[in-house]
């Protein structure tokens, strides 16, 4: 009796379960082919003829994507690198594509610029400009580029000292502690407009020429190397007192001012930045340096309504599936199949909830694999059921013949399932995008069938069965007449 | 659903061989002068999509697509349920894309949607390349497990039996022109999945008879697949049943782009469960028995 109540409990327990987090399902994240958006495959290729793509240059090719693909405000783009000059990009729910493949095609632009004989013209371009602007423009330009940087050089002291030479000029950092109100008032000012004369572009440099150091303060510093240490030396002369504003793609990095005449073609910029800080500069000077020329070699760009049509359309496939899937099983092994019919279903909920903490992307091959999977829990079920029928049929008792029944066909199981993992396992190491996510899925649909269809379905067997609720041989779709005597 | 599957399934097997050398040889030839009948995935070109709000017939569409005179001999695939697809054979830039969304947005529908897809045929050879490393790897890794949990002889038999059902189901879509595209890979891979779960079903039974039962006549082992066979007709009936009825829905009712897997998975399946029975345990037998005379000599019959 007491089996019989655990059994009731198990079971209303996992329905309420089931029942309560149902609604969760929601927050699967849906791929590409589901929700919409695009996916380009780029192939990189070094600028300069004879130089190789590095793994170090790939990846920041790789996060200098995401960042502007962040910047374009899309949502969670899926930025991976693919063998050693691949760069797979994954953007959901995009609604402006074009913009969007457009931007994310330009190369890294790295310049170095100064306001050299500019800053009157950019506040005549920005014509709403007040007089007041101009004059603060004018005098304490240097603050109001650093407040309108976003992250990088915001309030970071940043200093220009030449590098282990004997005149080395120290200088006085640009703080950033301008006034809030100048900076409110600059805060819309494009800095690109400020800083109109470029200096320096990404070629000018060395490749991978730039580097953390650490100073005798153990602060981290960036030196940098340039090609042309004649030119780099007539700018610095000329731009003595001057900031120098660091910008890739556009967008301000930071902005040192330069101190001294630098004639031996190397720079460090000093500051109080964190390590952290000092390496992202650093990565993205080596990146200017350093850009590799994109090609995009594939692109799959899925509307979104289109994407919904297919996830229904499937989705109702899978659940007629099951339905038909349950009635055959029932009808067949009876209250044994009952109980697979509800393994099955705990199975399924177990396998989106995976995904939903898991933070799983679900795509089209991917529901291809579950509903797959689905068939090989069924076939856990019936693999166990046919055995101990089997037993049944021999003569055995009820008891005996789910022991014996359920011990033999176990290791069966567990070698099909096994082999199919490893199949799978090899599918996931050497397959790429859809192949891989297929693979993905499918190993943890057997694992997930494991716990559920071979352990769980069993344990609610065996209640019943020890219970004694299941002990007519018709109970399992065994006839008295087909049964031997022992 | 209770039968008696007492036939003489090793008898019968030569048949089977007969008819499976058949099928290979005319895959082969298939491939070898007609080649696969390649999706837009594995050619270089675009693909467009379009979901219609309304129908439209290809005389209204294609004066539409000729007089933007992009792309390289551009196809109309008018489909139901509102759905339309054009194939161009060169690959359309952003331009050309944005020129023929806006073209029929305005002339001929403005609430279809489209899914455009474009492959280079590079990343096409590297796919199948990639696929068949995959599987030819997986095979060794399979002998590798099999052979450590039974024995080389099952490890050999299963692996000839999924490579048999994935180059017939291949065989299948070349002699048919079925179209392949990147599904196609998904599915010849899960295939070999599924023809090695239901061979290792009936293997694992040959091998509990095997231990239960005393071999002293060259015919016992041929008793013995049979009779394993027999005693796991059922369960294969019944799962290969279940899982095709899952492919056959997923096939009607599924999405346009999974209709070509679920077709795959349909024709592995049933070659998956045919191998299993009919190629794979007497292929065993054979292997077996050339073994026997050996072993003979020790006293290894009074197991």
């Amino acid at each position: 009796m007491n089996r019989i109540i655990s059994f009731i409990v198990v079971i209303l327990v996992v329905a309420g379960i089931i029942g309560t987090t149902t609604p969760l399902f929601k927050d699967v994240r849906l791929g590409l082919d589901l929700k919409g958006g695009f996916e380009i495959l780029y192939q990189a290729t070094p600028t300069t003829q004879g130089e190789a793509v590095t793994r170090e240059s790939l990846t920041q090719t790789a996060r200098s994507l995401e960042q502007r693909a962040n910047a374009l405000g899309t949502s969670e783009p899926e930025i991976t690198t693919e063998g050693t000059d691949r760069i797979r990009l994954r953007i959901a729910g995009v609604t402006d594509e074009a913009t969007v493949r457009k931007t994310m095609k330009e190369p890294a632009e790295l310049t170095f610029r100064s306001m050299d004989g500019c800053s009157t013209d950019a506040s005549k371009q920005s014509g709403s400009a007040s007089s007041e602007k101009q004059d603060i423009n004018k005098s304490k330009a240097a603050e109001t580029k650093s407040s309108t940087d976003s992250k990088s050089s915001d309030s970071n002291p940043v200093s220009a000292q030449t590098e282990g030479l004997p005149q080395g000029v120290t200088v006085t950092p640009d703080t950033g502690a301008g006034a809030t109100a100048t900076e409110n008032t600059y805060a819309n000012e494009d800095p690109a407009k400020l800083y109109c004369k470029i200096e320096l572009t990404g070629d000018d440099f060395k490749e991978n020429g730039a580097s953390v150091v650490y100073n005798s303060l153990q602060q981290p510093e960036i030196t940098i190397e340039v090609k042309d240490a004649k030119k780099f030396g007539e700018i610095t002369k000329r731009l003595i007192n001057q900031p120098l504003g660091i910008f890739l793609n556009g967008q301000l990095l930071s902005a040192p001012t330069v101190r001294a005449e630098l004639t031996d073609g190397k720079a460090s910029i000093s500051g109080s930045y964190t390590v952290q800080e000092a390496q992202q500069l650093k990565d993205q000077i080596n990146l200017g340096a350093l850009p590799l020329k994109l090609t995009e070699i594939y692109s799959q760009s899925v509307g979104a309504s289109l994407g919904q049509q297919s996830l229904n359309e499937t989705l109702k496939a899978g659940i007629v599936a099951s339905i038909i899937i349950l009635i055959f099983m029932i009808l067949v092994y009876r209250i044994p199949g009952l109980i697979a019919g509800f393994s099955i279903i705990t199975y399924v909920w177990l396998t989106i909830m995976i995904f939903v903490a898991g933070d799983f992307t679900l795509t089209l091959p991917g529901i291809a694999a579950f509903i797959l999977g689905v068939g090989m829990a069924v076939d856990s079920n019936i693999i166990t059921y046919e055995r101990i029928k089997d037993e049944i049929r021999n003569g055995k008792s009820i008891p005996s013949a789910f022991k014996a029944g359920s011990r033999s066909s176990f290791g069966t199981i567990m070698d099909a399932q096994l082999t199919t993992i490893i199949a799978a396992a090899v599918m996931f190491a050497l397959g790429t995008g859809a192949v891989r996510g297929f693979a993905l899925v499918l190993i943890f649909n057997i694992l997930v069938s494991i716990v559920t269809n071979v352990f769980f379905s069993r344990f609610l067997l065996s209640l019943l069965v020890k219970g004694k609720l299941v002990n007519k041989p018709e109970y399992f779709g065994v006839k008295e007449s087909e049964r031997d005597a022992l | 659903m209770r039968f008696k599957w007492n036939y003489d399934f090793v008898k019968l097997s030569k048949y089977f061989y007969t008819f499976s050398i058949i099928l290979t040889i005319a895959g082969i030839i298939s491939l070898a002068v007609a080649g696969l009948n390649y999706g837009v995935d594995f050619r270089s070109g675009s693909n467009v999509d379009v979901t219609l709000t309304k129908t439209l017939t290809e005389e209204q569409v294609k004066p539409v697509v000729d007089s933007l005179n992009i792309g390289k001999d551009p196809s109309i695939n008018i489909g139901g349920d509102g759905r339309m697809s054009i194939r161009f054979e060169t690959v359309l830039t952003d331009t050309q894309e944005n020129q023929l969304k806006q073209a029929f947005n305005k002339q001929l529908d403005s609430g279809a949607s489209f899914e455009v897809n474009t492959v280079d045929p590079t990343i096409a050879k590297e796919l199948e390349r990639n696929a068949l490393w995959a599987v030819l790897l997986a095979s060794l890794g399979i002998i590798i497990y099999v052979t450590i949990r039974f024995e080389w002889r099952f490890a050999v038999a299963s692996v000839v039996a999924l490579l048999h059902d994935a180059f017939l189901v291949i065989s299948i879509f070349s002699i048919f022109r079925l179209e392949v595209d990147l599904t196609f890979i998904t599915a010849v891979l899960t295939i070999i999945g599924y023809s090695l779960n239901d061979t290792i079903v009936i293997f694992d039974r040959i091998r509990e008879n095997l231990r239960f039962s005393k071999q002293k006549k060259r015919g016992d082992i041929s008793d013995i697949v049979n009779k394993s066979i027999s005693q796991t007709m059922t369960r294969s009936l019944n799962t290969v049943l279940t899982v095709f009825i899952a492919c056959l829905l997923l096939f009607i009712l599924g999405s346009e782009s999974i209709r070509m897997f679920s077709l795959a998975m349909m024709i592995g399946l049933a070659f998956g469960a045919y191998s299993s029975i009919f190629i794979a345990s007497p292929l065993w037998l054979v292997l077996k028995n050339r073994q026997k005379p050996k072993a003979k000599a020790p006293s290894k019959t009074t197991a």
